[in-house]
């Protein structure tokens, strides 16, 4: 080991020690192991499915603003017979809220929709692009529901109270119909008002007690958390309940009632009564089973 | 345990210590910047994920009378956790806006960043793992430090050595002593198996210097001049002990006559004896007049530099 001495100048030992320390910071710098550092979309807002093989290219387009019935009318709709003589893909869209339903309404995007008369009408899209109502929904009522006593639409009672409503101004049971009562009463800005994103919402405002009352339907399983004796009707007439409406851009019969057919199963499947009620319009000339 | 002891002292181990320490400093260095900004990278790309999909998510904005939908927003930071974590990414995602997430959070550090929507500006809440600083300490600042203490080992005398041998042998190795060896008729040193054979005379002779010049010092002896009677009882002393060991016959010679042959035979000797150590020489080589003094009277072959323990005469 001393035969190195006649390899190098007094600075020898310096300069290895500055390369030893430089190597080290190199050898520290790498054993942080870089990643990928993209991470990818995670929000779903469409479900594909394959219909028909040999069909022509085309796909059916589906809107519905709840994800499980959009999947699941789509899985449906991919078996259909007609549907995979017809369309190569079945494509579900859900989510994206009002302006979503704009899209595929008001700009005719959504082949079979699911959406309430007020758009349908706000757009004339039975006009515009030939929406045909294939079912529809009980019609349902408002209510202003409170916890420990019945509300009296009154402008006494009323006054300086905390009301839920929905932030959502297409609904009618959920903003809509309260403010046309607020408007009558002259209560606009004499009221509190909590918004809540949807009636589910609603229900946990009141019950939390945020809020004095709510303005939403009733539903049978309501009865559970808050008591049927002391909600007030509101409105002067019923509310439609929503539809589902195709887009008949020819006189597509068999796809018309194809979808009715779909649609009746999809309403045996639900458990709650509402939605197992279905009101199947006139399109279909024959006569189908199951119903 | 004693081989590394001898080859290792402690200036080597001091040298260890802080060129460990030193490297060990280098590596963690490295590794946390770059893992700081890995990390930064990591933040970003959460960031740029959440201002992508803020679009689709409903979060409370009180201006425009939106409630947010906390259920919706809540599922999607833990599917967001798991993507991050797919990824293997230090992060977590703790809340956005006012939803928080159900994360644990002991004792990490907690960030915020600002997301500047033009609606509103969203604030993201992170957590990040610091991780142990027992997971910075590696193996390979030590191996270096060991690789550097070999290479670096020649440079770390304590002082500027020249470079010849011998000279470096005699610091680092005990002391050596002249042996005068009657029964083996040799001069020797200890610590060497180094024996050089001298003849009767001389070698009586020698010791008989070697003790006189011991018991005065500072005496002159002169060539010319006859020699002191108690160097030359010294001399048939040790000759009579010879002949005891049975290494000659002959009666005593006289030690004045051919004084300059017996020193050059003890010289010669000595000079074979002492090759490798001629630092030695100044104790025990009787000294040579040099140039025109060879012959001169005042010249003094006594063995000025002498000291007590560092010669012994054996088989007396």
């Amino acid at each position: 080991m001393n035969d190195l001495k006649w390899l190098a100048p007094k600075t020898y030992p310096f300069v290895l020690f500055f390369l030893a320390v430089m190597l080290m910071w190199f050898v520290g710098k790498d054993t942080q192991n870089s990643k990928d550092y993209r991470i990818p979309s995670i929000i779903e807002e469409q479900y594909t499915c394959a219909a028909g093989e040999e069909a022509p290219n085309k796909k059916l387009t589906v809107y519905v603003n709840t994800e499980a019935v959009a999947r699941n009318l789509a899985n449906m709709l991919c078996q259909q017979t007609v549907v995979k003589r017809q369309y190569r893909q079945v494509q579900a869209y859900w989510g994206g809220g009002e302006a979503a339903a704009i899209s595929f309404i008001g700009k005719g995007l959504g082949d079979v929709v699911n959406t309430k008369d007020n758009i349908v009408q706000a757009f004339d899209a039975e006009k515009t692009y030939g929406y045909k109502r294939l079912a529809s929904y009980p019609q349902y009522q408002a209510y202003l529901i409170a916890l420990n006593e019945k509300p009296v639409i009154s402008r006494e009672y009323l006054l300086g109270r905390r009301i839920g409503l929905v932030d959502y101004p297409t609904s009618r049971s959920g903003h809509i119909i309260p403010m046309h009562l607020l408007q009558a009463l002259e209560l606009q800005d004499q009221v509190t008002i909590v918004y809540s994103h949807n009636h589910s919402g609603l229900r946990q405002l009141l019950a939390n007690g945020e809020v004095d009352m709510i303005a939403s339907y009733w539903a049978e399983d309501d009865s559970e958390r808050f008591s049927e004796n002391y909600i007030q009707p509101i409105g002067d007439k019923g509310i439609s309940g929503s539809s589902w409406y195709l887009k008949m851009e020819n006189r597509n019969t068999d796809l018309f009632c194809a979808l009715q057919t779909t649609l009746a199963s999809i309403a045996e499947q639900q458990s709650s009564t509402y939605f197992g009620q279905l009101d199947f319009s006139d399109g279909c000339p024959a006569q189908f089973v199951g119903r | 345990m004693n081989y590394l002891r001898k080859r290792f002292n402690t200036y080597h181990c001091l040298f260890f210590v802080f060129s460990y320490l030193a490297l060990q400093l280098a590596f963690s260095s490295g590794a946390s910047l770059q893992r700081q900004f890995n990390l930064e990278r990591g933040i970003l790309a959460v960031e740029n994920r959440v201002s992508l999909d803020l679009a689709h998510l409903s979060l409370p904005n009180p201006e425009l009378n939106m409630a947010g939908n906390a259920g919706q927003v809540r599922h999607y930071l833990h599917k967001l956790n798991d993507a991050i974590a797919a990824q293997s990414l230090p992060l977590t995602v703790n809340s956005l806006q006012t939803v928080t997430a159900d994360v644990d959070h002991n004792a990490q550090t907690h960030i915020v960043r600002q997301l500047s929507a033009p609606e509103q500006t969203v604030n993201l809440g992170l957590i990040v793992q610091e991780p142990s600083w027992l997971s910075e300490l590696s193996g390979y600042p030590l191996l270096l430090a060991a690789l550097l203490l070999m290479l670096v080992r020649p440079y770390l005398k304590r002082k500027p050595q020249a470079l010849s041998e011998p000279l470096a042998r005699a610091h680092s190795m005990t002391q050596m002593n002249l042996i005068l060896d009657l029964a083996n008729k040799e001069l020797g040193l200890t610590h060497s198996n180094k024996r050089v054979p001298l003849a009767n005379k001389p070698l009586c002779f020698y010791a008989a210097l070697l003790g006189y010049c011991q018991q005065h010092p500072g005496t002159r002896l002169c060539q010319h001049q006859l020699l002191p009677t108690d160097l030359l009882e010294l001399a048939d002393k040790y000759f009579l002990r010879l002949v005891d060991l049975g290494h000659t016959i002959r009666k005593r010679p006289d030690f004045n006559a051919n004084l300059e042959k017996m020193l050059s035979e003890i010289r010669a000797a000595l000079d074979e004896l002492l090759n490798d150590y001629p630092e030695l020489k100044t104790l025990y080589y009787p000294p040579k007049a040099l140039g025109e003094g060879s012959r001169s009277r005042m010249h003094n072959f006594a063995l000025m530099n002498l000291q007590d323990n560092r010669w012994e005469i054996v088989g007396k």
